[in-house]
């Protein structure tokens, strides 16, 4: 019975490599590449720039000089944008309006640099060591007079937002 | 070295299982996988193969999880590829070497933008695969992800061919920028042709902890004495982790995610089938297969 050749081509499928490094019902197999790791399992807490993110102050503006000579940087604490599902605030990207805390005060603020998640990335759009983002006072003007990094040149698309124009006006150099 | 060992411990592993799987008996596998083994080198030596093939072109790699291995979507898939590779110069780049992008975008109108860096990561096969570039721009560190067949790609330059010790300059943003400081406007260094591509040898010093991943526990080659420098909190948690040495003999991990003799000399037919067929048609002279080392 064993000899047969339908028993033999199934003990060959049981027993063959390729079945046995199928993708299993767990998403963790051996040895997993970690581009193939599921978001959705295992992974830290949160990814992106949410409540509780530090950020870097990259313009010029008095407050944002002392954020970071005292060591305590901005953080944030709201983002202004529409999320997916009610209750759920989504994460901050690439400019975005965002909600910080600075030095006891809140200020608006939007996003010029994001440190992406590997998984998160975007053909040819630059990703930043640090989350940096460029302060606006209570009219939603830019705070400094000028931007001291380079910014992604993506964010030339948002050149309509009349607030954001403002920000790209006072950056000279873009990545 | 090690990593040429294990590579030809592997394709002894690859070539003993397919015999295996063939035959029975003892004398006659043996037989089977000798005269095997024998007709693939003769092969070799036909299409003039690249050792470092899966180096050079790890986009023609086959997939490492098993089940998307079909045999008609890769070919499709590497049918596309080399349509690309026709009409764009895709040079040879390893992780570590400095690499220049030029990509268009509809929000640069009809300008272009370059970015110059040292190639960190090359990863996924096919024709999603894709590599990221880290530059340290102003004292800010900059990485920035290409997908190799991505349209928008309108040049790609390799500034100074060479290898590091690691295959995944991951560390890079932990590291000290000038490890990852390039000048954006360097001028390519020529690579002599026909001599092999040189490794760096540097060793990395990082920056204190806390750093993005374990580095002290991973322990790339690249890196000098990240044991030392971990703090002692971390090393008493993770001292008794730090047994992956046997990671390296580890043949079957390497031959279910590496690539396999039979399937390189596959894909090295289709190039040069590919190449011939265009070059009869008059339309172009440019090479797809080719490698800096091997050049006459």
């Amino acid at each position: 019975m064993l000899g047969s050749p339908s028993s033999l081509s199934l003990l060959t499928r049981l027993f063959s490599p390729s079945i046995s490094s199928t993708v299993a019902a767990s998403g963790r197999w051996y040895p997993q590449p970690a581009y193939e790791l599921s978001k959705h399992r295992s992974r830290p807490p949160v990814m992106g720039i949410h409540r509780r993110t530090r950020c870097m102050v990259v313009d010029n503006s008095q407050l944002g000089k002392e954020a970071h000579s005292s060591g305590k940087l901005a953080y944030c604490i709201h983002v202004y944008k529409q999320g997916f599902r009610a209750k759920h605030m989504p994460h901050a990207t690439l400019g975005d309006k965002v909600l910080v805390a600075i030095r006891g005060e809140m200020k608006k603020a939007f996003v010029v640099g994001a440190n992406t998640h590997v998984h998160l990335r975007k053909h040819g759009v630059p990703v930043t060591d640090t989350n940096n983002i460029v302060l606006l006072n209570e009219e939603g003007n830019p705070l400094g007079t000028r931007v001291t990094t380079a910014i992604p040149a993506q964010l030339k698309t948002k050149v309509d937002n009349a607030q954001f124009a403002k920000v790209l006006a006072i950056s000279n150099k873009f990545l | 070295g090690m990593r040429s060992a294990v590579s030809a411990a592997r394709r002894a592993a690859t070539a003993a299982a397919a015999a295996s799987t063939i035959s029975t008996g003892g004398g006659q596998a043996a037989a089977l996988s000798k005269a095997d083994s024998t007709s693939l080198r003769a092969r070799a030596k036909a299409l003039k193969h690249i050792d470092e093939f899966p180096e050079i072109y790890p986009d023609f790699v086959q997939s490492p999880v098993w089940n998307r291995r079909i045999p008609l979507r890769e070919s499709l898939e590497r049918a596309d590829m080399l349509e690309r590779r026709m009409q764009l110069d895709v040079p040879e780049f390893y992780v570590g070497s400095i690499v220049a992008v030029t990509t268009t975008a509809a929000y640069l109108g009809a300008k272009e933008h370059r970015f110059v860096g040292i190639c960190i990561r090359r990863e996924k096969p096919g024709l999603l695969h894709q590599f990221t570039l880290r530059n340290v721009i102003d004292g800010q560190g900059v990485e920035v992800m290409y997908e190799l067949y991505n349209p928008t790609i309108r040049k790609i330059e390799t500034l100074k061919l060479e290898k590091r010790l690691d295959s995944d300059l991951s560390y890079l943003i932990d590291a000290h920028p000038e490890y990852s400081t390039v000048d954006p406007h360097m001028e390519p260094v020529a690579h002599p042709a026909g001599t092999p591509v040189p490794v760096n040898q540097m060793k990395v010093k990082l920056r204190p902890p806390p750093w993005t991943r374990r580095w002290e526990v991973i322990g790339p080659a690249g890196v000098a004495n990240a044991w030392e420098d971990a703090t002692p909190w971390y090393k008493r948690k993770f001292h008794k982790t730090k047994v992956n040495d046997y990671e390296k003999y580890d043949l079957i991990a390497a031959y279910r995610t590496g690539s396999t003799l039979e399937h390189e000399l596959k894909v090295e037919e289709e190039m040069q089938e590919f190449e011939r067929q265009r070059h009869a048609a008059g339309l172009t002279r440019r090479r797809i297969f080719r490698s800096a080392s091997a050049a006459k």
